[in-house]
């Protein structure tokens, strides 16, 4: 559905609402956003965006994933990545921040873990990075 | 008479069968208890008499045959016929006939057994096997049966009641079967059997219920009881079959289904992680919520009013969301008033009591103790029972394996409240642990959530009672609370 072009902000997550209020905040500020309903989803762009082999030029310029959700979590979604050689920055946001969460988020390249709900300065900031 | 004649005129007594004996000439000389009632004459009547006379007519001639073989010495073994008696209906009976002989050897008389095939007859020996049969499938059921007449006294004690309570069917039998359970129920059986005789009210006939019993030593256990009534001429009897649920098999089967009764008391134990899923479920509303107020503000810093007008309406849905949440995490915990009755404190105490022993095994003494102007309360039946039953875990689990384990509850008045205090002999509560005991998260076990002690709280208060835990004075912890005490009489159920 979205087409994930570069220079834009990837968010995953399975609440709806969630998701939306993201992406409105986010489009606010002046970014472009691509909204996934699951890490499956988001995993099905990639055939478009091109492996990332060669560096991630096709891709999100970053990721928003939220670590609860059914099926595979956020962290399952970043090790999954991470296994595929794509070093795109990820930003956690997790209700319960627990130290095994914390620990493993760090083992695989996780920018940032944020405690849900997340505060709107730590979460510009991290895609300011980016784009 | 000497005494083997005396104990052959016992034997001829006391038999089932008619032994006639008799001249050879056909004349009554001796008739025994069971020939009166066979053929309805009694010995005066017949003594002296020609057998003739219960012999039908049609039959005579085989009389005489009879007579002719024994006086040559002959036996007649399982010889089938029939006779006749006082009245004149048919009896059929199969005969042994043998002669008796004097003690040179000649034939003076002729003994005569006879053995009744009538119907009835037959329905007695049949009726005397299936006892023995039922008698047999009693002894190797595995559920206990205990039968008490209307003075509770105990009249039969199967095998497997016998494993059960540790008593021999010999130390129980016609007493009273009080002497099986813990107080106060051993106090309080009397009344409730009298009661049930003069007013024929209902506590637990037919229906299977979950009561505390206590074995030989003092121990007491979780166990299922149905009760049925057996109405005899004259007498009543009340047949008890007993379940063990500290066996491990119908543990597991009767914790299943008191699962899917009480629901409520499975929440309780999943409390920790239900907590942490509605914190989840509470945290995206709210996130929701900030997301859209950060992005309407800059809207509406930039002048944008329609574009803010529209989040701050996907905020309201939200915090809507959010209230829905809340609201069904109170009505976890807080049911509305509504299920508030008038309950019977020994009963919701004693209900909650076999279901926290469940599977705590032997060597635990339990006491109940109500006080009879606490007897009555209006609560939340489950709520409460959740509340005894958390404390009542507590208290086994902080005991663990010592020596002298002792749980103690009781209630009684103060003032317009029954106040309940579950009492145990454990090491007592930690000085780090009591100022906190309330918190939620605190806890004296190494895997608890420590939720219990805070939820029971909120309960208690629900009730409009207070929930404090103290030393007790012997040792070990008290935990008391109150609840309103109901007034009025409970109406009789019939």
């Amino acid at each position: 559905m979205n087409s994930n072009p570069p220079g834009v902000v990837a968010i995953v997550d399975d609440d709806p609402a969630v998701l939306d209020s993201l992406k409105f905040l986010l489009e606010v500020v002046g970014y472009r956003v691509a909204t996934h309903a699951s890490a499956e989803a988001f995993l099905d762009g990639r055939a478009s965006w091109g492996h990332a082999d060669g560096g991630r030029a096709g891709w999100p310029a970053c990721l928003i994933a939220d670590h609860y959700m059914p099926r595979m979590t956020g962290l399952d979604l970043a090790e999954r990545l991470r296994d595929d050689g794509v070093d795109i920055p990820i930003l956690l946001i997790t209700g319960s921040p627990s130290p095994a969460i914390v620990s493993r988020a760090a083992q695989l390249g996780v920018v940032r873990v944020l405690e849900k709900p997340p505060e709107e300065y730590d979460l510009l900031s991290f895609v300011n990075s980016y784009l | 008479m000497n005494a083997a004649r005396y104990w052959l005129s016992a034997i001829a007594e006391s038999t089932d069968d008619a032994i006639i004996g008799k001249n050879l000439n056909g004349v009554v000389i001796s008739w025994n208890k069971a020939a009166a009632g066979m053929f309805g004459f009694t010995a005066d009547e017949i003594v002296g008499q020609p057998i003739t006379a219960i012999i039908p007519p049609e039959r005579l001639d085989e009389e005489a045959l009879i007579l002719d073989r024994v006086r040559r010495g002959e036996r007649l073994v399982h010889f089938e016929t029939e006779r006749r008696r006082k009245d004149g209906t048919i009896v059929p009976v199969t005969l042994t006939i043998s002669p008796i002989r004097d003690d040179a050897g000649r034939v003076i008389g002729v003994s005569k057994v006879a053995r009744d095939l009538s119907e009835a007859h037959r329905a007695h020996l049949v009726s005397g096997r299936r006892e023995a049969l039922l008698s047999s499938i009693l002894d190797t059921m595995p559920d206990a049966l205990v039968v008490i007449d209307d003075r509770a006294l105990i009249q039969s004690f199967s095998t497997a009641a016998e494993r059960l309570f540790g008593f021999t069917a010999a130390e129980v039998l016609n007493r009273n079967v009080s002497m099986l359970m813990p107080s106060p129920y051993r106090e309080e059986h009397d009344k409730y059997l009298t009661r049930h005789l003069t007013t024929g009210e209902r506590r637990i006939i037919g229906i299977g219920r979950v009561v505390v019993g206590m074995r030989k030593d003092g121990t007491t256990f979780a166990m299922e009881l149905t009760v049925g009534t057996v109405e005899l001429p004259g007498a009543k009897l009340f047949t008890g079959f007993i379940r063990d649920l500290t066996e491990r098999q119908d543990r597991e089967r009767r914790l299943r289904e008191m699962q899917a009764e009480l629901i409520h008391i499975s929440r309780l134990t999943d409390l920790g992680q239900m907590v942490s899923a509605l914190a989840h479920e509470v945290n995206q509303p709210l996130a929701a919520m900030a997301n859209y107020i950060n992005g309407a503000r800059r809207l509406l810093a930039a002048g944008n009013q329609a574009g803010g007008q529209q989040a701050i309406e996907r905020v309201a849905e939200q915090s809507e969301r959010a209230r829905q949440i809340i609201r069904r995490l109170r009505d976890l915990v807080k049911k509305t008033d509504s299920a508030k009755q008038r309950e019977s404190v020994p009963v919701t105490i004693e209900e909650a009591t076999a279901l926290a022993l469940v599977g705590v095994g032997q060597g635990l003494k339990l006491e109940i103790r109500v006080a009879e102007d606490a007897a009555e309360a209006v609560i939340d039946k489950i709520q409460i029972q959740q509340v005894l039953i958390n404390l009542m875990r507590n208290a086994v689990e902080a005991m663990g394996t010592m020596a002298r384990r002792e749980l103690t509850v009781s209630a009684s008045r103060i003032g317009e409240m029954v106040e309940i205090r579950v009492t145990d002999s454990g090491p007592g509560l930690p000085e780090s642990v009591r100022t906190r005991l309330f918190q939620p998260f605190v806890t004296t076990k190494p895997e608890g959530m420590g939720v219990g002690l805070s939820v029971c709280r909120s309960i208690v208060e629900a009730h409009g009672g207070e929930l404090h835990g103290d030393d007790a004075a012997g040792g070990g912890t008290v935990f008391r609370f109150t609840i309103p005490r109901a007034t009025a009489p409970v109406p009789t159920v019939a």
